[in-house]
């Protein structure tokens, strides 16, 4: 990211976050970028809860939502191929913030929803579509696809062209 | 045309009023075998079959009422579905055809035009919209992913609706122009004034065949 000339300034609030997370968890974040007005930090698995925890409840961060929780697969790299996504916004500081988890390949991950309740469909979607495991989630069901669904089709080694099934893709007996 | 078909009005409407019974002489169903749709109706127009004078033109009468107030059921998939509402909007005005009043209850509609892809979430309703649907029933599939899945050929997407219900019009396009749905819709109206369906006598529905119901 060196490479790329930054021309947006770093707003005071974004300022603020970042200070205010680097001295809570110093040493322990893996990383921080700042691209085109985005503010994004690697967090460890551990602190992944204590960070989420910690940017809703100081008052200088107030993130009040949760807007997005997603995943993301890399099969190139090879330690740590899974990864989820968090973007928070805080209404009150006009700011957003993304955070980053890298996982290992069926490494599970705590559940958010005890920090923000709105997690609950988003990780049941991360799940759902990349067979990342939420612990602690009280309903971890399939939410987009049929029940008799197999694999993680938003993984990149599953077929993009499917001909699983015939022409409907899904068994219908018992739900018509 | 002298004669009725069973579609429509029930099996009742045609044929022995006492039996409820279409009676054709085995001479006839002979020659039908093979035979294309005018041929049977032609057919089955000089078969002498007593006491269905009143319906035939009933039928004829209903199905010319009927193309004039074709209400489809309020049910769009996908992108399709804009295009759709712009034909219901006042530029393409579905109205003058008396197809504007888009019923919110299948109960209440006289067809579905399926507008977009169907995921194989959506497929067990599509099937309930459908059998909700009161006799007759038109349905038109609208657009390329409602025909064939178009370019999703993809785990989630089936692909084209005629796997799951009778299709009377196709409407090919991604997404087909108002001006297409309209042409198509105007070709519905020719079946809907002879009565004529996609679906067999039998009512077989390919979603039911499917899972040997
Ligand atoms: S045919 Fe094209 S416009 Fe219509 S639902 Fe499919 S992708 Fe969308």
């Amino acid at each position: 990211m060196e490479a790329r000339q930054e021309t947006v300034e770093i707003p005071e609030a974004l300022k603020v976050v970042f200070a205010r997370l680097e001295e809570e968890f110093g040493g322990r974040l893996l990383g921080s970028s700042f691209f085109r007005g985005e503010l994004t930090f690697t967090v460890p698995v551990e602190d992944y809860i204590a960070v989420l925890k910690y940017c809703r409840d100081t008052p200088d961060l107030a993130f009040e939502r949760l807007d997005s929780l997603l995943g993301n697969h890399y099969p190139g790299r090879k330690e740590a191929p899974m990864e989820v996504v968090v973007h928070l916004t805080s209404v009150s500081k006009n700011t957003r913030l993304r955070l980053k988890v890298m996982l290992a390949e069926g490494q599970s991950l705590p559940t958010a929803t005890g920090v923000w309740p709105s997690a609950d469909w988003d990780e049941r979607e991360t799940w759902e579509m990349y067979g990342i495991q939420f612990d602690g989630h009280p309903n971890l069901i399939r939410l987009l696809t049929t029940e008799d669904f197999e694999g993680f089709p938003l993984r990149k080694d599953f077929p993009l062209q499917g001909t699983v099934g015939g022409r409907i893709r899904t068994d219908l007996k018992g739900k018509i | 045309m002298g004669m009725t078909k069973p579609v429509g009005l029930g099996a009742d409407t045609s044929g022995n009023a006492a039996t409820g019974k279409l009676e054709i002489s085995h001479a006839t169903l002979a020659s039908l075998k093979n035979a294309s749709d005018a041929q049977v109706r032609e057919a089955l127009d000089e078969e002498h079959i007593p006491g269905v004078a009143l319906p035939a033109n009933l039928e004829k009468l209903l199905g010319f009422g009927r193309s004039f107030s074709w209400w489809p059921l309020l049910f769009g998939l996908a992108c399709c579905a804009i295009e759709m509402m712009a034909t219901a909007g006042p530029r393409y005005d579905l109205s003058r055809f008396g197809m504007e009043a888009m019923r919110a209850s299948p109960r209440q509609a006289d067809g579905m035009i399926v507008a977009g892809w169907c995921t194989t979430k959506m497929a067990p309703r599509v099937v309930r919209l459908y059998e909700q649907i009161p006799d007759p029933k038109w349905v038109v599939a609208m657009g390329s992913c409602a025909i064939s899945g178009n370019i999703w050929n993809t785990y989630s997407v089936v692909q084209g609706i005629d796997a799951l219900i009778p299709v009377d019009v196709y409407v090919p396009g991604c997404p087909p122009r108002p001006e297409a749905l309209w042409e198509g819709l105007e070709m519905l109206r020719d079946k809907v004034k002879q009565s004529r369906h996609a679906y067999d006598g039998l009512r077989t529905i390919p979603a039911r065949a499917a899972i040997g119901e």
